[in-house]
């Protein structure tokens, strides 16, 4: 570019500073959005794959109460199975440097070729060597290092290991070490791997193995090839064991992995919609911003043709302007985004997820967003300042023909006569600046929608951590019951604290057009469960049908009236029953029974757990070996208002960024609107209208904008709600409550946004220089 | 025998000085002037020297740096802001060289405007026939021509019939035909209906159609010449 052109462009950018940085700011955010979320997606999505391809992470995970030589045989034997790792899980404890006693998950292992450790330090595992492999965040969290004698404790007896080495395992991807905790809380207990002669009880349970197919290598991105490889497997095992609580997962059941993909899809939608909104404002910016710069330029650009510049020359240092703009936003957003939202992100990740390669990664689609956004906004620029740089310079030179001022045809209406003359000013001026209008409306709608979403997410958020604990069970404890507790034991405890006892187990469900993994919960007489309709009001238990939850009635395709089969995991009976309700909960999906229901259909009712009133003593698990876990009431809402810790920062994000469009956007043509009617506010001044009479005018146009973006805006903030909410996963559900209060605060806050932003804006009415803003520069 | 009109404005050792960062710029020095109710005034002299800024500050679109400007008696120079707008609105009449129409207001709503302030003013259709629109009065201001839009901004002018009538180059972006009509109302406004009409020009011919002359040079009044018996506008040729 010639440079006389490029100080040109540099003062011109200076004279228009404030359009061209919601330009900016709407680049800038386009960027910042995607970066701040494909960052630890295309991270999440590489590292995961590296993490799991390296570790072999199984493809079939079987766990039963106990596995034998012969079940592990029977497994290997099943076509296209390539690998399969034994193992044993206890639960015990592990000795810290202080003393402390501190949970721990062992593993005892006989081969480590499916679902193996990532060693991090030390000896790799060979069949056979004594010692303890632990994980590296308790390793961490504990100062153990390779080497370090530990002490282990299991069923009261202690035995000392030396620890060989530090591991991670993608087994353990998002590991509780019990029910008491409801979300991973890693460093907080231990999980460790040690060789299976190394077993400190007599005869050694095996009720785990990790299967690896031939015929499925990916991880991350399984096909349909490899899902229906693994779905054949899973029947082909299931026939082949026969077990008490058998469970047969594929990878694609799994949690850990589930929850991956789910992370990874949710942010991919996200990704595909928040930079298109910020893109769309800013071409409505360029849009505006151009046309206004060519018209004042009009003159300017003329002579420039007569000078003798090219077309050409002309075009690309008018777009050039956007061009800057747009390029400089990419980055910083993209930078920005990356150590901000990413890292944000990140954190999230990487405290509910073990995953050593964990990492934010700029992709390929980091790359062309930008471009694409400088693309379209310098074609924008472009299209912009084609109609006038067509002509030759005879024509530009000459004034642009005066536009019609009219409102309309409304002005051909009776009411139009009655209108005061602000509001027939202000509708004049509307349609005269149709484009500045719309795109205010617009901004104002983009604002208003994310101010609705935000406020109905936090009332969600609120909703969501007390409504399953004060509506769906009510009660103020909950005691869980460890595997093969017999129906007598439980039934003594449910006399004993006068509560409801319930079986909660995995369950396969089938209908006409799909087969998945569910749970199924077995309620005995009492008013600790209960069940919620959509509109989450609470609804009797049916009696001789079954209620399905939303997600399994929509993912089975089986609605009221239907009849959907299932089975407990390894057994081979199929029941029959008819669905009577669909329960919304943000629990456990699946399918819900009545006792009574479900022993008419010859099911044996096998409890597992008890909601009570009574207070159950915490101590109850360690001095009653039956006993898994007691939570109370408070203990629920306490990790429930945890976990929406993360979701709190999501909330405060779409504010900051509802805000900034609303006051970027308001704030940009508010100045434009006032720079364009400065000679009709002067001339107000010099008839003698008052300052505040000038404002009140002008701010009545603002308001009417404001209200129509939020009108119209207002409705989209709860699909774009329900797309936040959107959980691609077939076995997780979310409640959101949508009242009157995020649309009236969403309403207020654009209104007081507007009428802040337009003061600020209009405060310069009252120091107008008179003399220089009438001067003649037609 | 001519009657013995009244001062209506009064200027004393009034200055002016504009201030851009450290350049200092005196517009206006030491003028003093009278202006009498009914007179009808031109204010000559080049470009620059400060024929605008003296309308101005009568008008009170700016103030001056020194000295005092009285309008019937009233020390203008001390209004405050507020003041300045009722003054404006209620004495002064002004009629720019560019017109400063309000763009998306009718003929008849421009002349109207002032109804919004809630000040007496003759019926706009009335004001609009006086300058000659009577059939113009529903068209915006970009579908007339210049000197039609003057005629609107005169009308808008005169219909809240003020004691002084302030025209800075008001023929300036007109043919000669057009402006000619122009200053025929402007004196008509005088001559009829008693107004003070103070108006600013660089072309010395229009100084024939004026009571009072009042040749501006260097920012200050160099010479003040009267005539006895002031040419009828559309006599003048220039």
């Amino acid at each position: 570019m010639k440079k006389i052109l490029l100080i040109k462009m540099f003062r011109d950018l200076k004279q228009n500073f404030i359009q061209f940085l919601a330009i900016f700011v709407m680049c800038f955010f386009a960027a910042f959005a995607f970066s701040g979320i494909d960052s630890p997606t295309e991270g999440l999505r590489v590292s995961v794959d590296r993490y799991f391809t390296e570790t072999n992470f199984m493809d079939i995970g079987i766990t039963a109460d106990s596995f034998t030589q012969e079940d592990l045989a029977a497994v290997e034997s099943v076509q296209n199975v390539e690998a399969v790792s034994m193992h044993a899980d206890i639960v015990g404890r592990i000795v810290t440097k202080s003393g402390a006693e501190k949970k721990a998950g062992m593993r005892f292992i006989s081969n480590d070729e499916v679902s193996k450790m990532l060693l991090m330090e030390g000896d790799a595992y060979e069949p056979g060597m004594p010692g303890v492999w632990i994980d590296w965040h308790f390793a961490e969290a504990e100062h153990f290092a390779v080497g370090d004698k530990v002490t282990l404790k299991y069923e009261g007896a202690y035995f000392d290991e030396t620890i060989r080495g530090i591991a991670d395992n993608p087994d353990f991807y998002e590991y509780t070490v019990d029910d008491t905790y409801t979300e991973p809380r890693f460093g907080d207990y231990c999980y460790c791997f040690l060789d299976v002669t190394e077993y400190p009880g007599k005869d050694i349970v095996y009720d785990r193995m990790d299967v690896s197919l031939a015929n499925v290598s990916n991880q991350i991105y399984i096909t349909d090839a490899d899902e229906r490889e693994m779905e054949k497997a899973k029947v082909d095992i299931m026939d082949a064991l026969s077990k008490n609580n058998l469970t047969v997962l594929t990878k694609s059941d799994d949690p850990g992995f589930s929850s991956v993909i789910s992370d990874i899809d949710f942010n991919e939608m996200i990704d595909a919609v928040i930079p298109v909104l910020f893109i769309a404002v800013a071409i409505l910016g360029v849009v505006t911003t151009m046309t206004r710069i060519m018209a004042k330029h009009r003159t300017l650009i003329g002579a420039l043709k007569a000078l003798g510049f090219s077309r050409a020359t002309i075009m690309a240092h008018y777009m050039s302007y956007v061009t800057i703009i747009a390029v400089l936003a990419c980055i910083s957003g993209s930078v920005v985004g990356y150590y901000t939202l990413g890292v944000s992100f990140f954190q999230d990740t990487v405290t509910y997820h073990s995953n050593p390669y964990a990492t934010l990664l700029v992709s390929q689609g980091q790359v062309f967003v930008d471009i694409a956004i400088v693309i379209i906004a310098t074609m924008t620029a472009y299209f912009s300042c084609r109609k006038l740089l067509v002509q030759n310079a005879a024509d530009i030179l000459r004034p642009e023909p005066p536009t019609q001022a009219g409102a309309g045809p409304i002005e051909g209406f009776k009411l139009w006569n009655r209108l005061s003359f602000a509001s027939r000013w202000n509708l004049r001026d509307v349609n005269l600046n149709r484009f500045r209008t719309i795109t205010g409306v617009m901004g104002v709608m983009l604002c208003s929608a994310l101010m609705v979403t935000a406020f109905a997410f936090n009332d969600s958020l609120k909703v969501e951590s007390v409504w399953r604990q004060n509506h769906l069970t009510p009660a103020a404890y909950h005691i869980i019951f460890k595997d093969g507790t017999d129906y007598g034991t439980v039934y003594d405890y449910s006399r004993q604290y006068k509560g409801q006892m319930l079986m909660i187990s995995s369950v396969e469900l089938k209908s006409e057009s799909d087969q998945k993994l569910y749970t199924m919960t077995v309620a005995d007489q009492g008013n600790l469960f209960r069940l919620a309709n959509n509109d989450l009001k609470i609804i009797d238990m049916p009696q001789d049908s079954a209620s399905l939850t939303v997600k399994a009635s929509e993912f089975m395709g089986v609605g009221i009236g239907d009849r959907i089969r299932f089975r407990i995991p390894g057994q081979k009976r199929w029941y029959t029953v008819r669905v009577g309700s669909i329960n919304k909960t943000d629990g456990a999906q699946g399918i819900v029974l009545t006792r009574a229901l479900y022993e008419k259909v010859q099911g044996q009712f096998q409890p597992n757990n008890i909601y009570t009133n009574m207070k159950v003593p915490h101590a109850m698990i360690t001095d009653h070996s039956e006993i898994a876990a007691v939570i109370s009431h408070e203990d629920y809402i306490r990790s429930s208002n945890d976990t929406s810790q993360g979701v709190d920062d999501m909330v405060a994000i779409i504010m900051f960024i509802a805000v900034v469009v609303g006051v970027v956007v308001m704030y940009n043509l508010g100045v434009l609107s006032y720079m364009e009617k400065i000679r009709e506010i002067a001339t107000l001044k010099v008839l003698g209208f008052p300052s505040n009479h000038i404002r009140w005018i002008l701010q009545q146009q603002s308001l009417i904008i404001t209200g129509l973006g939020t009108l119209f805006g207002m409705p989209f903030g709860v699909p774009l709600l329900h797309l936040i909410y959107e959980e691609e996963a077939h076995d997780i559900d979310y409640i959101t409550v949508v009242g009157v209060t995020p649309f009236i605060y969403a309403f207020l806050l654009c209104f007081v946004l507007s009428v802040i932003i337009n003061a600020i804006i209009l405060s310069q009415v009252k120091d107008i220089d008179m003399v220089e803003a009438l001067k003649g520069v037609e | 025998m001519t009657e013995k009109k009244e001062v209506l404005i009064s200027f004393q050792n009034v200055g002016k000085i504009y201030r851009t960062g450290s350049i200092v710029y005196e517009a206006l020095h030491d003028v003093n002037l009278e202006i009498m109710d009914g007179e009808m005034v031109v204010i000559l002299g080049p470009s620059g020297a400060g024929k605008s800024t003296l309308l101005n500050m009568v008008g009170g679109l700016d103030a001056a740096t020194s000295g005092r400007i009285l309008f019937g008696g009233l020390d203008i120079t001390g209004f405050d802001d507020k003041r300045l707008g009722e003054f404006r609105a209620k004495d002064v009449g002004i009629v720019f060289q560019f017109y400063n129409l309000v763009p998306t207001l009718t003929a008849y709503e421009n002349v109207a405007l002032m109804k919004e302030l809630g000040i007496e003013i003759m019926d706009p259709g009335e004001a609009l026939e006086l300058v000659g629109l009577g059939d113009r009065k529903d068209n915006f201001p970009s579908q007339m021509s210049g000197g039609q839009q003057q005629r609107v901004s005169i009308a808008r002018a005169i219909a809240k019939m003020p004691r002084l009538l302030l025209c800075d180059e008001p023929t300036g972006a007109l043919d000669t035909k057009t402006g000619q009509e122009v200053l025929k109302l402007l004196q008509l406004q005088s001559k009829q209906y008693g107004r003070t009409v103070v108006m600013v020009t660089h072309n010395s011919a229009f100084a024939d159609i004026a009571d009072k002359v009042v040749l501006v040079r260097d920012g200050t009044v160099s010479d003040i010449k009267y005539n006895e018996n002031p040419l009828d506008a559309d006599k003048l040729e220039w």
